[in-house]
């Protein structure tokens, strides 16, 4: 299998900046999501239908470089660049890319990195949605949670999962793919 | 303190501070933190963001665990949300007169991390007000065409996925041009220590975390 | 053995032969000059000497060289000047004591000891390409390969990197120098080599004295501009900063609206700076207004709706994946009508790349592709710049033709920047910036 050269690790570190300073832009909805949903106590909610907006990157990277550990390290890069640029999250965000990366990678170490299409995405979205929400249910105590309501906050983060580092993500990856593609 | 040892102790106690209840250790980290970036000078500016950026979060998991739950729990909110501020400290006192430089060196020379991901991940750091123009060129591109690209756009993803692999291609070049190959061995010219006292320093603070994580409500 | 040379080298960039079997020898130990067109190849012919490139056919020697490139961002992959000095030398494998030894004398020789620990995106163009230089000896390498250098360099500095290159030279160093400026290389360089249609050739004693006159540029009249006009920007107590390099300081000036203005100034003297400017890319200090009314208080969007712009890199301004795409988009929100574009896709010679992408088109056709999207939205204001970079003659023309076209149409206020002299006479003003400040001149020199 294909190692990651010098060349893929810059591209990684250079979308997670970029896709981070993208990110900026949608803090206002998390922000605004979190003042909204608080009063019907639901205010981690919004952590959940954000998250597959910040998760975009790991899949995303897995589509274009196609190597293992390409999705792992453009979720944890991402992480890191955040915290280098002094975001809000503070080491937490190290630990927090460290399962979205697990799980991103795990989506496509179940697809044994041969093949790259719907089936792919849908693993690494049930995977990236599994681990975290298992630490999660450690770390943000979503295990104190009524059961009804721990459904409904995993159904919520598979479906942005789905939308956002799935749907959108496969847009992303065919533009990309048609842009470089030599034709006759 | 070593930059790789704290950077690895932070992690340990965010980790362990996120699977285990204490408010006791939680606030001792806290505090300690506190007292840590207070002897390091931290700036005021640093100070407010440190308090106020992560009030948010901060007070929706408060609300959500205190009146969410049938049998209310104080101690159980507080220690949820005190655990957000231990992520933010423990992470600032990694950062605070830290550059990524001498981290990426520690991690290199102490914890024997390829060079091709240390320089590889730095010189993409280094690009980072490179990245923030073309984030404003991509808009641009797309106002001036009428084509107004919000974040949930396609477009907008895949002209930064263009603009990374092209920058990667040159900084590829630029790294080459500075006799970089990867997986060859290189020299230490910047040497950062790593001793036996910060491995016991390390090993007394992590202790005394767990000691109080563990045994402590 | 320090030669550079190279044999049968072919090599297509962008489905484009840039190379087509190339031979030639630059001779050892001498200050050697490479010219050509915008987008010939030189760069890359460069980087291939260099070893960045691999060749799709042919060799080159095999020497190793220090090289500079044309962007000297891309130069440094660490944060100050030091500790791009320090990557170095670790890559080199050398001792603490030698490196710091050999970083000394030559921080000492390029004057930079005093810029060693300062962030590299604070320096100034010259100070920049002095740290980029240094960077290049540290290899220690028989040869220098240099991509335009001193392109953004002051001229006090540009004659300091000259007379170091020219004593490096005659220490037995090879160098060979990319470069569109001649002036102060006739006493120091011995041959120049020109690229042209895939080939390499040495230029004969007359045609370099050719050359070296034809570096002065022609005549040619420009109107003034009265008081009275009407003004598209106005720049008041304005100032532009690069790093730490004053650009540009003007009290008052007045660009008035619905003509074409020529932009020129030496290289790195702000023209592109002054572009992004004008399209809310770069902050400034003072006051810049469209319009009577300051640039921070137009809406972005309405204000692109009035404001457009040709970057300086083609691919910024593309947005789909096929040239068809990129014009349909235009035209959904251009004032262009169809038989127009097509009219303009006939004469760019661009209908059989509608299905292409436009990222893999060569330099030249990116550059009319990008010319074309953005003359069918018809703005008020077009912001050019380099807008002629890697296209022929015959292309050149119909640039001219299109862009004058376009101004009439839609009484469009044009400000290019280009170093070719192609749209000169499309120009009524001529706006010059020289010694950080803007004003109209008649004469082009």
């Amino acid at each position: 299998m294909q190692k990651l050269h010098v060349k893929d690790i810059i591209f990684l570190t250079l979308i997670s900046i970029i896709f981070g300073l993208i990110y900026l832009g949608t803090d206002f909805i998390y922000d605004g999501l979190t003042i909204a949903l608080t009063p019907f106590k639901l205010g981690p909610l919004a952590n959940d239908i954000m998250l597959g907006i910040w998760c975009m990157a790991g899949p995303l990277a897995g589509l274009i470089i196609r190597k293992p550990g390409a999705g792992f390290l453009a979720e944890f890069l991402g992480a890191a660049v955040e915290l280098a640029i002094g975001g809000q999250w503070g080491v937490a965000n190290l630990l927090s890319g460290l399962t979205q990366g697990l799980g991103v990678e795990l989506g496509f170490a179940l697809c044994r990195y041969r093949r790259y299409d719907w089936l792919t995405l849908i693993s690494t979205t049930t995977m990236t949605a599994l681990v975290t929400f298992a630490y999660d249910l450690v770390k943000n105590g979503y295990s104190h949670f009524a059961p009804a309501l721990i459904a409904l906050y995993f159904c919520v983060r598979w479906l942005s999962l789905f939308i956002f580092s799935g749907i959108l993500v496969k847009a992303i990856a065919q533009l990309v793919a048609k842009s470089q593609q030599v034709r006759p | 303190m070593n930059p790789g040892v704290k950077l690895l102790l932070a992690i340990l106690i965010a980790f362990l501070a996120s699977i285990n209840a204490s408010l006791t250790a939680n606030l001792a980290v806290i505090i300690g933190g506190c007292l840590y970036l207070l002897f390091k000078k931290l700036t005021w500016r640093r100070w407010l963001l440190l308090i106020f950026l992560p009030l948010p979060a901060a007070a929706a998991i408060f609300s959500a665990i205190y009146w969410g739950k049938t049998h209310t729990s104080l101690q159980y909110a507080l220690i949820l949300t005190t655990r957000i501020y231990v992520f933010v400290i423990a992470g600032t006192c990694v950062g605070v007169h830290l550059s990524p430089t001498t981290l990426v060196r520690s991690l290199e020379q102490n914890f024997h991390l390829p060079s091709k991901y240390a320089y590889g991940i730095l010189a993409g750091l280094n690009l980072f007000p490179q990245m923030q123009r073309a984030v404003k060129v991509i808009r641009a591109a797309g106002d001036m065409r009428g084509e107004f690209l919000s974040w949930w756009s396609p477009r907008l993803y895949f002209k930064a996925c263009v603009t990374a692999i092209s920058a990667a291609e040159n900084l590829t070049q630029g790294l080459q041009a500075a006799a970089f190959i990867e997986d060859q061995p290189r020299s230490v010219i910047a040497s950062v220590s790593l001793t036996k006292k910060d491995w016991q320093e390390f090993s007394l603070i992590l202790a005394s975390f767990c000691l109080l994580l563990f045994t402590c409500p | 053995m320090t030669t550079i040379s190279a044999h049968n080298l072919v090599m297509s960039y962008q489905q484009e032969q840039v190379l087509t079997g190339c031979d030639f020898t630059i001779p050892d130990h001498e200050l050697s000059l490479l010219v050509g067109d915008t987008g010939s190849g030189k760069s890359t012919l460069l980087m291939l000497l260099a070893k960045l490139l691999k060749p799709q056919a042919g060799q080159v020697s095999p020497e190793l060289a220090g090289f500079m490139f044309q962007d000297p961002r891309q130069q440094f992959a660490m944060a100050t000047p030091l500790d791009q000095f320090i990557f170095i030398m670790e890559n080199r494998q050398l001792t603490a004591e030698a490196a710091w030894q050999k970083i000394k004398v030559v921080s000492r020789q390029l004057k930079i000891t005093d810029l060693w620990r300062q962030p590299l995106t604070t320096l100034s163009g010259g100070q920049l390409q002095r740290v980029a230089l240094a960077a290049a000896l540290l290899l220690e390498r028989d040869i220098l390969l240099l991509d335009e250098p001193f392109a953004s360099v002051d001229p006090q500095n540009r004659q300091f990197m000259l007379d170091l290159l020219h004593r490096l030279q005659q220490a037995g160093k090879t160098i060979l120098i990319i470069d569109h400026d001649l002036s102060g290389y006739e006493q120091l360089c011995q041959h120049i080599f020109r690229l042209q249609t895939g080939k390499i050739t040495e230029l004969t004693a007359t045609e370099k004295d050719a050359l070296y006159q034809a570096a002065q540029p022609k005549q040619q009249k420009f109107a003034l501009p009265a008081n009275t006009e009407a003004a598209a920007f106005a720049l008041k107590n304005f100032s532009l900063q690069r790093g730490q390099t004053q650009l540009l300081q003007q009290i008052a000036l007045n660009i008035p609206s619905g003509n074409s203005i020529l932009l020129t100034g030496s290289n790195g003297s702000g023209k592109s700076s002054l572009l992004q400017v004008f399209s809310k890319l770069l902050p400034y200090q003072g006051h810049c207004l469209y319009q009577g009314r300051d640039l921070s208080k137009w809406p972005r969007r309405r204000f692109f709706s009035e404001v457009g712009q040709v970057f300086q890199t083609a691919s910024d301004q593309f947005l789909t994946v096929s040239v068809a795409e990129e014009l349909q988009l235009s035209q959904q929100h251009g004032r262009c009508k169809s038989d127009v574009i097509q009219q303009m896709l006939v004469d760019f010679n661009l209908e059989k790349y509608l299905q292409h992408s436009p990222y893999l088109l060569s330099g030249g056709q990116q550059k009319l592709v990008q010319l074309l999207v953005m003359l069918i939205m018809g703005r008020p204001v077009l912001l050019l710049d380099e807008p002629l970079a890697g296209l022929d003659q015959a292309m050149t023309k119909q640039a001219a033709k299109w862009l004058a076209w376009s101004q009439q149409n839609f009484a469009q206020t044009q400000i290019i920047v280009s170093h070719q002299s192609g749209l000169n006479q499309l120009c009524r003003y001529h706006l010059r910036l020289a010694n950080q400040s803007l004003s109209f001149q008649e004469g082009l020199a």
